[in-house]
């Protein structure tokens, strides 16, 4: 196997919280190969948001990152700001929930979608033009050509999102980070989406994390898929393998707790006890004791280490199954 | 109590867009455009539309909380606008609701005991104060809260607590309907499921019947007896919850069904088989609503508003080129 596009090792966030500093993101491994879709499925609080900000280097300034998060071969964590600034929107582009607040609402978005190939002087004003035009076409905004003078506000929240996404792709990155892309969006708009999205990656050859709280959507996308909880990564596998046969009871849980298909109408949903913590409160060991049937004292006190081989991983001193 | 419990007759709300011009009243779109239901009791129906489909507004119209421009909206027969403002505030303890975010819809300065207690002293002003507290103890014994929860405010409790304590202000009148707009649509899946849970038993226990309003198909489809699909104000197919999900005549239902696939399902196979529509237009006076999306749109469809009919198996379907 060739090394990795993406390798995350012993990721930690640290954000400042009135009882003092907490860790958002704790001590988070792994990894994404050139083209490959990763999911990345949590509740609030879960570390998924952090974790996606600190893949394309805009955490808040008081946070504190330790760890790697190397990409083509370079550790972001240690790269000098001006350097991150030239991979973000070239090699590494995201897509964030919130079309309307990402866009700039006074500009045209045919001059939106050109400026990341301006700023990275890929392209010539006439060219970059052409490239937008181009661009809109391919994420399937109609009449292309007719929009590229148009102003956010004149769209729908469907189309808005297709402009994100055709400005993240202006100078083919190699990873795409996707942040909750259809979350603000109607379901039958939010199903084209996550098809252009997933055409998009094969296409481009372009790696994709995508994060959701939405098992679903994580589901029709990625391959593969990363559980988080309390800002630790709870298990990794293949998509439909996991969600069918988790080793995790958080990942268990949550499957259980979604109404769909696979549950009885009317049946009793099997929820999950208690309510998702505040990083600042968690245990030092197991961040879902507490609201686990199968936690112990040892859950308490000590991290479980996240094991497994290629197939699937997971973090649990008491596994549902053998990784 | 026979006869159904809530009715709407032909429902209609406008709303104006823009502002008009000097001698020129603004336009006027309707939100809910000619709506029909019966709720029988014990029967809970589940309403399902994305944004701007006009189901908040029936809800509130429901509720007898926004006059309808026609139509009526009958509670056990009461035409609710119809009734004195008097007589209106004392029937509203029979009916109840629960809103989305229960940030919002709940007095952050007030204890929960306060909060709980307030339709109680509307509807039976006379309740002494000991009684109040006990019946707003039993209520929160109900729904899962602590005794010690009375004196707390709402902001020292969890999105799901918050919803809790929204349920039991909702039924410390012991209303026969609730109207639950979008209930869990703010909190994380693995407390959703308790709130859920929560109704469910709720309904049961306590013999309630639910308008249970929702983006959300999965959700719907779990809690709800009957269903109806709404787009941009009207209804496009309703019916029994099992046959209507299973098999969705209406393109729109198709493609709302398709369009939430299960993470159990193989993402490949999913693809290839769904039914999927472009994206929203204009939508068109005098034309389905749909047509500016749907696939199967023909030229009548462009040229004419389908009527819901009714089908064989307990459903009404509003298209003119149904799916077989």
């Amino acid at each position: 196997m060739s090394a990795p596009l993406l390798d995350v090792r012993n990721l930690s966030v640290t954000l400042p919280f009135p009882s003092g500093p907490a860790r958002v993101v704790r001590d988070l491994s792994f990894s994404l190969q050139a083209g490959e879709r990763l999911g990345i499925v949590g509740e609030s609080g879960s570390g998924k948001s952090m974790t996606a900000l600190a893949l394309i280097g805009l955490l808040p300034a008081i946070a504190r990152t330790h760890g790697e998060i190397r990409f083509e071969g370079r550790d972001l964590v240690a790269l000098p700001e001006p350097e991150r600034a030239g991979l973000r929107g070239a090699r590494i582009a995201m897509v964030f929930q919130e079309p309307m607040t990402s866009l700039n609402p006074v500009h045209r978005i045919g001059d939106q979608v050109a400026e990341p190939l301006l700023i990275h002087g890929r392209a010539d004003r006439a060219t970059a033009r052409a490239e937008a035009l181009r661009l809109l076409d391919r994420v399937g905004i109609p009449r292309a050509r007719e929009r590229l003078d148009a102003y956010p506000h004149e769209l729908s929240g469907g189309q808005r999102q297709r402009v994100m996404i055709a400005m993240a792709l202006a100078c083919r990155p190699a990873l795409l980070v996707a942040d909750e892309p259809t979350s603000a969006l109607d379901v039958t708009v939010q199903a084209g989406l996550i098809a252009l999205l997933k055409e998009l990656s094969v296409e481009l050859g372009m790696a994709l994390v995508i994060i959701s709280h939405d098992l679903a959507v994580i589901g029709a996308i990625a391959e593969r898929s990363l559980v988080m909880y309390g800002g630790a990564a709870m298990e990794e596998g293949a998509s439909r393998a996991m969600f069918r046969a988790a080793i995790h009871p958080y990942t268990r849980g949550l499957v259980g707790a979604s109404p769909g298909r696979h549950a009885v109408r009317g049946a009793r949903l099997a929820a999950i006890p208690g309510t998702v913590p505040s990083p600042d409160r968690l245990p030092p060991g197991c961040p879902f004791h507490g609201r686990c049937a199968r936690g112990t004292d040892l859950c308490r006190d000590m991290p479980p280490p996240f094991v497994g081989g290629p197939a699937s991983r997971a973090a649990c001193h008491h596994p549902e199954r053998a990784p | 109590m026979t006869g159904p419990l809530l009715v709407a007759e032909a429902l209609v709300r406008r709303y104006p867009v823009g502002r008009g011009g000097l001698f020129t009243p603004a336009a006027r779109v309707a939100a809910v455009d000619g709506v029909d239901f019966t709720v029988e009791p014990g029967v809970s129906l589940g309403i399902v539309g994305e944004s701007g489909s006009g189901k908040s507004t029936l809800a509130r119209l429901a509720m007898a909380l926004e006059r309808p421009d026609a139509g009526r909206i009958l509670f056990r027969g009461e035409d609710l606008n119809a009734l004195s403002a008097s007589d209106l505030r004392r029937r509203r303890r029979h009916f109840q609701m629960v809103f989305q975010d229960p940030y919002g819809s709940l007095d952050p300065r007030l204890t929960v005991e306060r909060i709980v207690a307030e339709p109680l002293t509307v509807a039976e002003p006379g309740f002494d104060r000991r009684a109040r507290r006990e019946r707003v103890l039993a209520i929160l014994e109900a729904v899962g809260l602590p005794t010690a929860a009375l004196h707390r405010y709402p902001h020292e409790f969890s999105g799901g607590q918050r919803q809790r304590v929204a349920i039991a202000r909702a039924l410390i009148t012991e209303p026969a309907l609730v109207v639950a707009d979008e209930p869990v649509s703010a909190l994380d899946v693995s407390v959703q499921a308790q709130v859920l849970n929560l109704l469910m038993d709720l309904k049961e226990r306590r013999g309630l019947t639910y308008l249970f309003i929702s983006h959300d198909l999965a959700v719907v489809e779990h809690v709800a007896d009957r269903v109806m699909v709404m787009l941009r104000g009207r209804v496009v197919e309703s019916g029994p919850a099992a046959v209507l999900f299973a098999r969705p005549v209406h393109p729109y239902t198709r493609a709302l069904v398709d369009a939430l696939p299960d993470f159990d399902a193989d993402p490949a196979d999913h693809a290839a088989g769904a039914f999927r529509l472009g994206e929203p237009g204009a939508a068109e006076a005098g034309a389905c609503p749909l047509a500016d999306r749907c696939p199967r749109a023909k030229a009548r469809c462009r040229a004419e508003m389908p009527m819901l009919r009714a089908l064989a198996d307990d459903r009404h379907v509003a298209c003119f080129e149904p799916l077989g």
